[in-house]
């Protein structure tokens, strides 16, 4: 029953809520959230859709989405961190702000473009980076300077800010990360999952559930990517719940259903002292 | 580098009539909006106009105000104790459900006015549950509560889609039965029992020792609980009153409007728009009450405007601007922006 | 209905009125292209509200109403305005409608979808003078009766399914294949049933799968929602991977099932699928794309039902009616004619057969899929004549009875069983 094939498939059909959550992940760790990524994901996926649409490219359409996400990061910079509006409730006015703006996108009429075919050369390539990129960011943070100097803001922010490192900038960057991240992993689930095509509600609570991966994930990058993974193939095997004699409406929640379980038992180990999340949620 | 300075005392007056003056710029902006989405100027101010002036947009607008209001009113004490829950959505949802179930399908023969009144019970009941749910995994498990809401919510939604395709289907279609003519309730009548909510709230967040510790805990958790005030205690019972009243709020929806279901695709927004309203009126249920109609109006407006080309999830975002754009003016108000 | 209908090709054919001899004329030439705008000068104007449930751009049910009203408004050339509001929430029809019949005037609504019923029965109690049509056709229902300006329509595919199955049940080389339903409802039910009955037909007159006995349909659980592409894509590559399924039809408004067997196609996985409502082979070709995947498939073209309910209504001959189009409705010439000569495959009518793929259905195939296509349109041919065995199921899918006979030899499903379907058939194995 498990193949290889179904293992890749599972990774295209992942791939999103791992580039997402990863984004995510980096502003976390500077003692950030953007709950926003279903917003920047939806953007992106419209944004994307239409720059394919024009350019006729599926890579301009990624690139796309990338700014997409970048534009909405902007607003959470400008109201989270400088303006220092509640992190929280930023963060989901930004889930329906994206949303909202990425339908009035697509009303301008551009609503299906050449899709992004699986295992094409961006495909591999945009799968290549989801698989590289943990590992990049846990040399970042784990390996360089800069991450010393994010971990220490994300642990304690004014001891931070006593031995004078730039908290605002590394924030800011980290945000801008995250947008750029939930844009791509939007313009990926459009152009790829969806054959190249904008609607509204695309992006199904996926978002959510790459902010569910980070804490499954225990705010470590590999431990994200592989709970991203673990979720993606989750959504794949959905299916295969039924023949367990499982009801449809519970074969059809499992991936919520799983993320709650997952967080309850995470939640429970974060309680002991042996581990130590950034704070914030 | 940009930091905020504090401008000193800032009246309460202020405070308001610096959010009046940014939901105005949001609401400007959203309106701009429309206008580059080309729709034309005609439609946009035509729309406007028939929104605040037609008594069939006014009617409109009170009857959206319930479920908006039903969830923003109960969610103002869950905010104040910082309980951050959006499970709203789905008690909306499971309220409005559990009394089609009571008024068409369950066979109980009931007078109207028991009817409305088992209506409003029940359906807090069901809200209250879920509150008790994320509650109970909040201080039980230590869940993170905005992320168990909404995965709850996701599951609300695929559960209802499925009594109402399955068990409730009415006919060869995936339609319910509506509610019988006689329990419905006409659009004037939804303002007073949100009125009544937002009452009883008023009272309960100001005039009882459960507002002073929501208050208190909310300020300083730490603090409060030193001063022997029970933590859980105070979040299941924010949880309870918040689930109870956004459940209402689906009674509301369905006594009101909505007398019928069919599968949903995306969320129906109410319970959502009541999480918008709570933070555009800080957390004050006179204000959230308020708010509701001006919320529900920017829904009646764009919807309005759907005819136009302009698509739905314009109203949730435009909704999400005003709120920012409101915000945004509070913190200038009370901040100096400054660069250093 | 049928009656009805004779009569306005009578008043046609008398000639005395301009527009119904225009639009009439095009009729005749209504065939793989529509007929041009009449060329009658303007003297007075009809307005119509489109209510969809969907968004324009889901190429499926509400695409496929769009498409028709904006060619019926071509068509009418000046004399139809028409306005449509789209994605509209069955809670918030009946305020969309009122609103917008309290803001202007209108002649006519079309709601489309089943969900609007509750809405239109209401408001046509207050709007006297609107006539409003609902499709979805539950021409029986309590709430529709004693309103004169009423009407219902619905374009039915139990036989395209039928000529689907045929195609399927000649292709399949695992013996096996598989529907994804958006709910298991008495409509989607009936389809199922008559996509397994062509099936066996199919395996039949080509003596694959044992001549049909090892022929086996696998029917998901339902994706409880009718736009859902990432479900309905999870639960297409299941069949496909567990079940070895071979061929797919599916009722979502979305392209998503249909993309999944192009996806396996090219990974040299033989996988077929159908369209579904619309034209999704042509959908795909005008953005350069030949699917290999697609076998044929059941579209509607409402815009011959809009042609004629509208132009009753212009020329003031509007009667409260049930449109239920089936194959040989609507089109120039309504009985069988010579499989040779058959326009399966090709625009006709108000329901008809996706392009037929002809490199992989065999020729024989094809020729008795256009015979029993022509046949049909005489009902000489009825998928659901007895012997059929089956079971009784729940909304899961899940039997409740043992396999018993449903329909007797030589019995023929009438319209109200079909419309109330509860049974699958025998072959098929539920839910998977």
């Amino acid at each position: 029953m498990v193949s290889l094939e179904l293992l890749l498939a599972a990774l295209s059909m992942a791939a999103p809520i791992m580039i997402a959550a990863l984004g995510e992940l980096l502003l976390e760790r500077t003692g950030r959230v953007n709950l926003g990524v279903e917003g920047m994901m939806a953007f992106g996926a419209s944004l994307s859709i239409m720059v394919t649409s024009i350019s006729g490219s599926p890579a301009m359409g990624l690139l796309g989405g990338l700014v997409g996400g970048l534009i909405i990061a902007l607003v959470y910079v400008a109201a989270a961190l400088a303006l220092k509006i509640d992190q929280i409730v930023v963060g989901l006015l930004i889930v329906f702000l994206g949303i909202g703006l990425a339908d009035l996108l697509a009303a301008a009429g551009h609503t299906i473009a050449p899709a992004l075919t699986p295992w094409s050369p961006t495909h591999v390539t945009v799968i290549f980076l989801t698989l590289a990129a943990p590992i990049a960011l846990w040399i970042l943070l784990y390996r360089t300077w800069a991450g010393v100097e994010i971990r220490a803001i994300g642990t304690d922010e004014l001891a931070a800010r006593e031995r004078g490192l730039r908290v605002d900038l590394a924030r800011t960057i980290a945000a801008l990360a995250g947008g750029v991240a939930a844009g791509v992993a939007g313009a990926y689930m459009a152009l790829t999952l969806y054959n190249g095509k904008y609607f509204s509600g695309l992006t199904a609570g996926w978002g959510w559930l790459a902010i569910g991966s980070v804490i499954l994930g225990f705010w470590n990058p590999i431990g994200v990517a592989i709970a991203g993974y673990s979720i993606g193939l989750l959504i794949l095997l959905r299916p295969y719940t039924i023949s367990l004699g499982v009801p449809s409406y519970i074969a059809h929640s499992t991936p919520y259903i799983a993320v709650l379980i997952a967080l309850i038992i995470v939640s429970r180990l974060a309680r002991s002292p042996r581990w130590k999340p950034p704070k914030t949620l | 580098m940009l930091f905020l300075e504090e401008r000193g005392r800032v009246s309460r007056l202020t405070i308001i009539l610096g959010t009046l003056a940014g939901v105005f710029a949001g609401f400007s902006l959203a309106v701009l909006l429309t206008l580059l989405a080309g729709v034309s100027l005609a439609s946009v101010l035509g729309s406007l106009i028939y929104t605040y002036t037609s008594s069939s947009a006014i009617a409109s607008i009170l009857a959206l105000s319930g479920p908006i209001a039903g969830s923003a009113i109960g969610l103002t004490i869950a905010y104040r104790a910082r309980f951050i829950t959006i499970a709203s959505e789905g008690q909306v949802i499971a309220g409005a459900i559990v009394v089609l179930w009571l008024l068409a399908y369950s066979g109980f023969k009931m007078g109207p006015l028991e009817g409305f009144i088992l209506s409003l019970f029940l359906s807090g009941f069901v809200g209250a549950s879920i509150g008790f749910l994320v509650a109970l995994l909040k201080v039980k498990l230590y869940v993170n509560e905005i992320l168990s809401s909404l995965m709850i919510n996701y599951i609300i939604l695929v559960v209802a889609n499925y009594i109402i395709g399955g068990p409730f289907r009415e006919g060869p279609f995936a339609i319910t039965r509506s509610v019988p003519h006689e329990y419905r309730v006409s659009f004037t009548l939804i303002p007073l029992v949100t009125g009544l909510i937002t009452l009883a709230l008023w009272i309960l967040m100001f005039r009882s020792k459960l507002g002073l510790a929501v208050e208190a805990y909310g300020r300083a958790p730490k603090a409060a609980e030193t001063y022997g005030h029970d933590p859980s205690r105070i979040i299941f019972s924010v949880a309870l009153i918040s689930g109870f009243s956004a459940g209402v709020g689906g009674a509301l929806m369905m006594l009101g409007f909505q007398h019928s279901m069919s599968p949903m695709s995306v969320f129906p927004g109410y319970g959502y728009m009541g999480v918008l309203v709570a933070w555009l009126s800080a957390n004050n249920p006179l204000a959230a009450f308020v708010s509701s109609l001006f919320i529900s109006s920017i829904a009646v407006y764009g919807r309005l405007l759907q005819a136009s080309g302009v698509p739905l999830g314009y109203v949730l975002g435009a909704q999400a601007l005003i709120v920012l754009s409101a915000l945004t003016a509070v913190t200038l108000v009370k901040y100096r922006v400054r660069w250093l | 209905m049928q009656a009805s209908r004779r009569d306005f090709l009578k008043l046609s054919g008398a000639g005395a009125l301009g527009l119904v001899v225009g639009l009439a004329g095009g009729y005749m030439a209504w065939g793989a292209r529509p007929p041009p705008p009449l060329q009658v000068p303007v003297e007075k104007k009809i307005k119509a509200l489109w209510i969809y449930v969907g968004p324009i751009a889901d190429v499926g049910w509400t695409a496929a109403h769009h498409e028709a009203k904006e060619s019926t408004v071509r068509l009418f050339g000046g004399r139809l305005e028409a306005k449509h509001v789209e994605k509209v929430s069955e809670g918030e029809a009946k305020k969309v409608i009122e609103t917008e019949l309290t803001r202007e005037r209108y002649d006519a609504v079309f709601a489309t979808s089943y969900g609007f019923k509750y809405a239109v029965s209401e408001l046509a109690r207050d709007f006297k003078d609107v006539k409003f049509y609902h499709c979805s056709g539950e021409w029986e229902w309590e709430g529709f009766k004693g309103l004169p300006n009423v009407s219902t329509y619905f374009a039915e595919f139990y036989q395209l399914y039928f000529l689907n199955g045929v195609a399927a049940g000649a292709v399949t080389k695992t013996c096996k294949i598989g529907y994804v339903p958006a709910f298991l409802i008495p409509e989607v039910v009936r389809h199922i049933n008559a996509y397994a009955l062509g099936a066996v037909y199919g395996a039949k007159i080509t003596g694959n799968c044992g001549a049909g006995e090892k022929l086996e349909v696998y029917v998901k659980s339902p994706l409880l929602a009718w736009f859902a592409p990432d479900k309905a894509k999870a639960d297409a590559m299941y069949l496909v991977d567990k079940y070895d399924v071979d061929v797919l039809a599916f009722t979502e408004d979305t392209t998503a099932v249909l993309d999944v067997a192009e996806e396996y196609m090219k990974k040299g996985k033989r996988v077929y699928s159908f369209s579904h409502y619309n034209d999704m082979f042509a959908y795909y070709k005008r953005k350069g794309i030949t699917l290999e995947s697609h076998l044929t498939g059941q579209i509607a073209n409402w815009t011959p039902i809009l042609v004629y309910l509208l132009s009753k209504l212009y020329m003031g001959f509007y009667e409260k009616e049930d449109v239920w189009a089936r194959l040989g409705d609507f089109t120039p010439v309504r009985w069988a004619g010579k499989p040779e000569e058959s326009l399966a495959g090709k625009p006709e009518g108000s329901v008809y057969l996706a392009e037929l793929n002809t490199k992989v259905i065999p020729p024989p195939v094809i020729a008795e899929i256009k015979r029993l296509y022509e046949e049909m349109k005489e009902l000489l041919y009825e998928p659901f004549t007895g012997p059929i065995k089956g079971y009784k199921i729940d909304e899961n899918g899940r039997p409740q009875e043992d396999v018993r006979v449903k329909v007797r030899e030589g019995e023929r499903v009438g319209r109200d069983a079909l419309w109330y379907m509860d049974w699958f058939h025998e072959k098929i194995i539920s839910p998977v």
